[in-house]
């Protein structure tokens, strides 16, 4: 496969070296900013919702593109109960709070699954956009097998591997669409060294995160597992959204792995515990997540199709989603027993850490 | 029904014998000066006003009334032929043809200027060489495909490629025949020049639609080229010198009207004229680069006439076009490095045909054929360190080599035998069989490494190859009824086994025409086509690393079904007017997934591909005139071309992406003597259907819940509006060239001067939104002057071939 990029970087590199350049008009008509909706609900409490404006390719913008002005309804069933209302949201990684921007929300609510949801959105100077989800019934996980190998990898690293095996009856009646989420909370007790007093410290570790998972199941990767070679394989699912397509209707297994390496350098005793989501979630997110990998992956490759990127949104762009989540806890090792002696430390890792 | 059916055909084809004394005249048309047999001469009987065609190995049959006959014989650019004889028994005469040329200073004539309107046959082009040589293309290179591309109906890819896209059909539903072997990859660089080398090129056929039944395999046309036989009487040739390219061809008999031959043979120079240019640049570098590429093509025929009823021709083609970049660096005492890389492909094909008159009103003609095509790189690279080796305990040279070979592959072995049965004038069938086996390798990689002290590494990972078996069987009858109605009615059968899995495809086609006057014709086809191997490609461009690979249990074989119509109208004996309208729909076509790209082919491609449908329907004017000083021809096309794919652009149908609404040629050659001639030609289309950006906007970023990781890596959506929904400015081009002749002691001397281009009109290769900062001044609301930069971006035009001129020698011999 070197080669094969190389002949293409050849020809790009002759295409774009040899050919001339000349800027010309775009003979479209400009498009109108329109009105950008993107929500997720879920059973809850609260629904949060993104209100921004798009604008023409031709005049790119990298700030805030929060449409303050909006007003914002939501509808159960046709039923009109409330209006969202714009505020500041944080997110909490760690002990830090994160401003992911302006957001409009409504709290109080007792959002249920298998009601349907609409949201209409109105701006002064928009198109007033609309966009219909029903909240989908939780899937029941019957149970999930583990089962571990050690592994050494290309980096020479020994690594346990976890594979998760996720069983549940895919309903009959209709098309089902899932993702699985794995989120772990895991930690260790050790000393180790810290500020000058190395090995006189015993210490609680917690991190809690979403797993890096990987899959070689065909319901969720048909190519594999192997995303390193990104340039020339398929977008990696890395959020494990899949379909019912090879099991429609009947007992299912689905399997996750993660990898774990060992910590050989220090005394520990490790715990884990995975709590295993298996999100039952909206067609449209469906739609819009594969669409969204594969935009992602294919962005800047010159002889790909570029991709359209699915929406839901009536007169705008974004998505209006659904999920909801059963979930099963798979326990490994023993919880730790704080006492005044250990300091506990808690971490909350991204995927991106 | 069917016995009805078979009952009807029984009395069509039985009827010819059963009127009173009839004898056969039967032979072979031929070149008088090279004993060349010529296809579709037409020989007439003047008396009866009946009259035939020669088949493509020149042979023709009638049966007659005993008694006088007159035999007219025409044929494109030569002298007719009037041959009286009484007809008392079944006779075999060869009849010799002159050529025109030779002796006309004032007309010359390109074309059986009545055949488009006697024909029964439709939406079929018949491209003598002398045609298109006098085109004027690109580098100075003669190029069939590019001739092709200004007829009606044909639309170019994307500038200066030789593939062709015929009424609305994607590049891999042409067949291209050489000698009767498909040929898979029918182009050089690219697609920039065709594999066809023009020089042992006798004749192309071009059919766009009313197939006849003896075709298949190929949804949207069938290109059939024929090499020339060999000169049987004198030796003949021809070398040229271009700027990018040399040639040369050689015929003749090894015994004279016995046994002949032809060679001829193509090379470019580029890595021959950059070389010198490298190496400058490599001096006093530690890096010494090398490398350039190349094509080359290499014909060969032998023709060997055993009697009149036996004739033997083996012929063959091998062509490669060959990359290679060396790239050693050795920047001190203790390292080097020696990286060299290689990729080719390329076309070997071979057919051994034998033609045997069984009786004289029955033609044969067996073929044994191989076709291949072929891709590979080869990677290696080495580095050397002088080092302490602690196996050896002292310093020494340590090598590590890698290497890295891929390799894919596609091959064809057949055999076929074609039965032409002349029944009387105006009536012939054709029936025969065809055993294709193909076996694809679809990608093989080969790694190995080896170390000092270390032990090897041979890899060898791929795809396990491919077999498949293709049958068609096939029956054509081309008839006359009430003396102004023609009708050629066929059907093919083709059964295609891959794996466990067998398709059956019943493909009829029918053809007629109803001559309203002797000057004006009405013609109606339909014909039903099926593919059995598909072209898996994303790019504009034609890439070595496109793949072929056979339908599957999981695709099913992509079919067409075309229904045209044309008036064919003969104006003054000096212009033709045609005008055709079809309507074509396309079922199980491939198309790549969204964002899936090329290369990630072989093991699991069907998993990158989507199935869906096609439709294209248009009307085609062409005028030519083929007759005098000035030849030349003016075509149009208004079409529209449409894809669906239920998982592509959301269910909706989208422009294909050769969609066309206008396509426009202006073909003109002028030949003012023997020793000067010149053409031009003016090409117009509307743009290439493009999916370009319309809106940016946000990707979702709201957590889930409390602690979830953002959605989205990059933040930001573009809105394309839609597959395809985008025109690229329309593409306008004109050139010219001027031929100037000598006679030399020996031969004929011609310099070749063409434009290509001559507007310099930068026409579209691909369109790209570019990021641009647009700096400008302003005040502040302190009033000062301010420098602001406003991010902007432009739709950026690349444009690849401006004013190209170009000289060549030949010299013919």
């Amino acid at each position: 496969m070197q080669m094969i990029r190389l002949l293409i970087g050849l020809i790009i590199s002759l295409l774009f070296t040899v050919s001339c350049k000349e800027e010309i008009v775009f003979k479209g008509s400009e498009l109108t900013p329109r009105l950008v909706v993107n929500c997720l609900i879920s059973p809850d409490s609260i629904i949060v919702a993104q209100v921004k404006q798009s604008n023409p390719i031709q005049k790119p913008t990298y700030g805030n593109n929060t449409v303050a002005n909006a007003v914002v309804r939501l509808y159960e069933n046709s039923k009109f109960i409330g209006f969202l209302t714009l505020n500041t949201e944080e997110i909490e990684i760690g002990n830090t709070a994160y401003s992911i921007g302006e957001v409009y929300s409504l709290s109080g609510l007792n959002l249920k699954e298998g009601n349907l949801y609409r949201l209409e959105v109105e701006a002064s100077g928009f198109e007033p956009v609309s966009a219909e989800v029903t909240i989908p019934h939780p899937v029941q996980i019957s149970t999930v097998d583990t089962s571990y190998i050690t592994i050494r990898d290309v980096r020479n690293d020994d690594a346990r591997v976890i594979s998760f095996h996720v069983k549940f009856s895919d309903p009959t009646s209709e098309r089902n669409y899932y993702r699985l989420v794995v989120r772990e909370t895991n930690g260790f007790t050790g000393s180790w060294g810290y500020g000058g007093h190395e090995g006189t410290f015993y210490r609680v570790r917690i991190d809690h995160a979403i797993s890096l998972l990987g899959s070689n199941d065909v319901a969720i990767n048909p190519q594999g597992s192997n995303y390193e070679d990104s340039f020339l394989s398929p977008a990696y699912n890395r959020f494990f959204v899949f379909s019912d397509d090879l099991f429609n209707g009947t007992d299912a297994t689905v399997s996750v792995y993660i990898k774990r390496y060992t910590h050989p350098w220090i005394d520990i005793k490790e715990f884990n515990l995975y709590e295993i989501e298996l999100h039952s979630i909206s067609k449209e997110y469906y739609l819009y997540e594969k669409s969204f990998r594969q935009f992602d992956h294919k962005y800047d490759d010159p002889f790909a199709e570029p991709v359209q990127v699915f929406s839901n949104i009536e007169n705008g762009y974004g998505i209006f989603a659904a999920y909801s989540i059963d979930k099963f806890i798979v326990l490994e090792g023993v919880y730790p027993d704080y006492s005044d002696e250990y300091t506990v430390e808690y971490y909350t890792l991204s995927n991106s850490d | 029904m069917l016995r009805k059916i078979v009952i009807l055909f029984s009395l069509i084809i039985f009827s010819a014998n059963v009127f009173g004394n009839r004898y056969t005249i039967s032979g072979i048309v031929k070149d008088a000066n090279s004993g060349e047999s010529l296809p579709s001469a037409n020989i007439y009987e003047t008396t009866m006003a009946v009259g035939i065609n020669s088949n493509s190995f020149g042979y023709f049959s009638m049966t007659l009334p005993s008694g006088e006959i007159e035999l007219m014989i025409s044929f494109l650019g030569y002298e007719t032929q009037l041959v009286s004889l009484v007809l008392l028994k079944d006779t075999v005469i060869n009849v010799l043809m002159t050529p025109q040329v030779e002796q006309l200073d004032e007309v010359a004539v390109y074309g059986n200027r009545n055949n488009k309107v006697k024909s029964t046959q439709m939406s079929m082009i018949d491209l003598p060489m002398e045609k298109f040589q006098r085109v004027p293309v690109i580098m100075g290179e003669p190029d069939v495909l590019k001739v092709l591309q200004l007829l009606p109906g044909v639309q170019s890819g994307t500038e200066a490629s030789s593939g062709i896209h015929v009424r609305g059909g994607s590049a891999d539903q042409n067949l291209f025949l050489l000698d009767g072997v498909p040929v898979y990859n029918a182009s050089h660089l690219f697609g920039f020049f065709s594999v066809f080398h023009p020089s042992s090129i006798k004749s192309v056929k071009l059919y766009k639609a009313g197939f006849p039944a003896r075709y298949a395999g190929r949804l949207s046309s069938v290109v059939d080229i024929s090499m020339k036989e060999g000169n049987m009487i004198k030796t003949a040739g021809e070398a040229s010198v271009g700027l990018i390219a040399s040639s040369f061809c050689v015929e003749g008999p090894i015994k004279t009207d016995k046994t002949s031959f032809l060679i001829a043979g193509r090379r470019t120079y580029l890595d021959v004229l950059t070389a010198p240019f490298i190496a400058m640049s490599n001096k006093g570098k530690d890096s010494k680069f090398s490398g350039g590429y190349y094509f080359y093509d290499f014909n060969a025929k032998l023709n060997h006439i055993f009697s009149n009823r036996s004739r033997l021709y083996l012929s063959g083609y091998f062509g490669d076009d060959g990359f290679r970049v060396k790239d050693d660096w050795d920047p001190s005492t203790n390292y080097r490095s020696l990286q060299k890389d290689r990729f080719g492909w390329g076309n070997k094909i071979s057919a051994l045909r034998w033609n045997y008159v069984i009786n004289n009103k029955l033609f044969s003609n067996t073929t044994l054929t191989y076709s291949n095509y072929h891709f590979y790189s080869k990677n290696k690279e080495t580095n050397s360190f002088f080092a302490y080796d602690y196996v050896a305990r002292k310093d020494m040279w340590q090598t590590h080599t890698t290497s890295f070979n891929y390799f894919s592959d596609i091959t064809d072995l057949s055999a076929k035998v074609d039965f032409d049965y002349f029944l009387s004038p105006g009536h012939t069938l054709k029936f025969g069989a065809n055993y294709t086996r193909h076996r694809f390798k679809p990608g093989v990689n080969l790694f190995s490494s080896e170390a000092t002290n270390q032990v090897s590494i041979n890899n060898r990972i791929g795809n396990k190859s491919l077999y498949s078996n293709e049958y068609n069987f096939y029956l054509e009858d081309d008839f006359e009824l009430l003396n102004f109605i023609g009708i050629n009615a066929g059907l093919n059968l083709a059964l295609y086994n891959v794996d466990t899995k067998t398709y059956f495809s019943p493909q009829p086609r029918v053809s007629c025409k109803f001559q309203i006057t002797d000057d004006m014709s009405v013609k109606g086809s339909y014909a039903r086509m099926a593919q059995f191997v598909h072209l898996l490609t994303s790019a504009n461009i034609s890439l070595p690393t496109d793949i072929w690979v056979p339908v599957t249990e999981r695709f099913a074989p992509p079919t067409s079904d075309q229904y045209a119509v044309g008036w064919a109208y003969n104006l003054n004996r000096i212009l033709v007017l045609t005008i055709e309208g079809y309507y074509k729909e396309m079922h199980n076509l491939l198309e790549y997934k969204d964002g899936a790209s090329f290369a990630s082919v072989g093991q699991g491609w069907e998993d990158l591909v989507e199935q869906g449908t096609g439709t294209s329907i248009g009307g085609e004017v062409l005028l030519e005139k083929n007759v005098g000083k000035t030849t030349g021809w003016v075509s149009y096309t208004l079409s529209k071309t449409d894809r669906q794919f239920e998982n592509l652009n959301f269910g909706k149908s989208f422009p294909y992406k050769f969609d066309r609404r206008h396509d426009f040629s202006l073909v003109m050659t002028h030949e003012r003597s023997k020793r000067f001639d010149w053409g031009a030609t003016l090409v117009y289309s509307t743009g290439n259907a493009i999916t370009l950006g319309v809106a940016e906007y946000d990707a979702i970023q709201i957590p889930y819940k409390s602690d979830y990781e953002y959605d989205s890596q990059y933040s930001k959506i573009i809105d394309y509006n839609g597959r395809n929904s985008y025109r690229a400015p329309g593409y306008m081009r004109a050139d010219v060239g001027a031929n100037f002749r000598k006679q030399k002691k020996y031969g004929v001397r011609t310099w070749n001067i063409s434009v290509y281009n001559i507007t310099n009109r930068k026409n579209p290769l691909f369109l790209r939104w570019i990021d641009k900062d647009v700096v400008h001044s302003t005040t502040d609301n302190n009033g000062m002057l301010v420098t602001v930069r406003e991010p902007k971006r432009v739709l950026t035009k690349y444009s690849f071939f401006p004013i190209i001129p170009s000289v060549s020698y030949s010299y013919k011999f």
